[in-house]
């Protein structure tokens, strides 16, 4: 009886054991993921959204590898551990010898967390590539164009190469340089865009915004316009303010003139 | 004009050249229309026995841009001396909110700006604080104020041992309540406490500065307890 039940028990134990084992990774997902709301939670708002990312995918993946260790010591490997910890760490050396870049790419990824040139959100331009950043992950930087293109940079590229960030500053400047008739008075055309720029919301009360008679062009004079607006709004005000300052100009009769040449001859030209 | 209209049939209200009307097309379906100064909205409300409410709102703009604090820039200078307690009105500028309100729950429909919207970056471009920019004169008893405008009232303590020269005041009004009469609106009372010259707090309490005033019911986002001028005043 003895011999015929202890094969039947060990089954059944080790089938308990498995069980216990797939519970402990299981419950493990799910704490983990608690965790990372909580995380979430706690922190939103009062760490960069990048660093977030980071910090949620940390935690996730630590709590799932200690959930791994208790399913191995749930079925018996405990013994293994050690080794296993020494095999995954060899394993690691090798590992980050053949993937150099992965490595190089992590670092990287590690280093721009830190230095924070770029957050998810930001308008950005990386190596001629204009867009909004989508994700920072371990390996890499992701944009959308404003084309709607999805590219991907190697984090050891972003690092390595010229970020601009439209975003990271409150307030961006506007440069225009409007160029009207010799004939006209700057007075007259300095009031008529002072007021354009006043009658705009999203162009700063402060810092001033300075509008002053630049140089004195081949075919016009040109008047310089700098104002300051929000960062996240350039491109829509950018885009409003050359309409209505051309309209206004129009209105109070300002002549904004086109390149002109007049050709002298030195023998006069006669019609035969 | 601030309070609660039954909705039924059909609802006519024209303030200052605001026009607000709403019709009942068909049961529980209601025609919002809204025009000022040539500009209308047209929204269509889908509810049972609803309540309209008009209140004033933070002046925090309009999406997609929205700010937080309101700038006031004082026409001329305030100079206060050494350890001295004040009280001084201002005027600011306040949104209509326009609520459906059902279940005791609001819902904003509409957000209103009468007054000329400009905004202003308080401190450096790289860490500023951009703000609802508006123009007004320092009074020393509540000044009359017109259709999205709101008194506001500052006690204003220089615990400095010296003069202090104010010019300006930022005021945080993310999730402040603002408080109305059936004309006129209210910020809760300010406190500035002066520090030192770079060392200014500002906490917009909820309080009301007058009696026989509503609390309005609804408000726009998150609120600030207090705010640290820490660019100079």
């Amino acid at each position: 009886m003895l011999e015929a039940g202890l094969p039947i028990y060990l089954e059944w134990s080790l089938i308990l054991n498995i069980i216990v084992a797939l519970l402990y990774v299981m419950l493990g997902f799910v704490f983990a993921k608690l965790l990372v709301k909580y995380v979430t939670r706690s922190l939103k708002g009062k760490v960069p959204q990048y660093a977030l990312m980071f910090i949620n995918k940390m935690v996730f993946y630590i709590i799932v590898f200690i959930s791994v260790i208790f399913a191995l010591i749930a079925i018996g490997a405990e013994r293994y551990i050690t080794g296993v910890i020494v095999a995954g760490g060899v394993l690691g050396v090798v590992l980050g010898f053949a993937s150099e870049k992965a490595v190089s790419n992590f670092i990287s990824g590690v280093f721009l967390l830190l230095d924070r040139p770029l957050s998810v959100g930001d308008p950005v331009e990386i190596k001629n590539e204009t867009g909004i950043v989508t994700d920072i992950s371990f390996l890499s930087t992701k944009i959308k164009t404003w084309d709607g293109r999805y590219v991907r940079f190697p984090n050891s590229e972003v690092f390595g190469s010229m970020i601009i960030n439209y975003g990271k500053h409150m307030a961006r400047r506007i440069d225009l340089t409007i160029g009207v008739a010799y004939k006209e008075d700057p007075d007259k055309v300095l009031n008529v865009i002072r007021k354009v720029i006043d009658e705009h919301p999203l162009i700063l009360a402060e810092p001033e915004a300075k509008i002053f008679v630049d140089s004195l062009g081949e075919s016009s004079v040109n008047i310089a316009v700098r104002v300051w607006v929000p960062a996240a709004m350039w491109f829509d005000v950018r885009r409003q303010i050359v309409s209505i300052i051309k309209k206004k100009l129009e209105e109070e009769k300002i002549e904004i003139p086109f390149p002109q040449v007049v050709i002298w001859f030195k023998t006069p030209l006669e019609l035969k | 004009m601030f309070g609660e209209y039954k909705l039924s049939g059909e609802l006519f209200i024209e303030k200052h050249g605001l026009k607000i009307s709403v019709k009942e097309t068909t049961k529980g379906i209601f025609k919002y229309y809204r025009c000022f100064q040539n500009i209308s909205t047209i929204k269509t409300v889908v509810s049972e026995n609803p309540y309209l409410g008009i209140y004033p709102l933070p002046p925090i703009g309009l999406r997609p841009f929205t700010v937080e604090h309101v700038y006031l820039k004082l026409r001329s200078p305030i100079t206060l001396s050494p350890n001295k307690k004040t009280e001084i009105y201002f005027k600011a500028p306040a949104n209509i909110g326009v609520t459906v309100l059902e279940n005791e729950k609001h819902i904003i429909i509409d957000n209103i700006s009468l007054v000329k919207e400009k905004y202003a970056l308080y401190g450096p471009i790289e860490s500023g604080v951009l703000c609802r920019f508006y123009v007004t004169d320092a009074y020393n008893k509540e000044p009359l104020i017109t259709l999205s405008e709101a008194v506001v009232k500052a006690k204003v303590i220089n615990e400095s041992n010296n003069f202090i020269e104010i010019s300006k005041l930022i005021i945080p009004v993310s999730g402040a309540k603002l408080f109305y009469s059936s004309e006129q609106v209210y910020y809760g009372l300010v406190e500035v406490i002066i520090e030192a010259e770079n060392e200014i707090i500002i906490k917009h309490l909820n309080e009301p500065i007058v009696s026989n005033i509503s609390q309005a019911p609804i408000t726009i986002g998150q609120p600030k307890e207090y705010l640290k001028m820490e660019w100079g005043i």
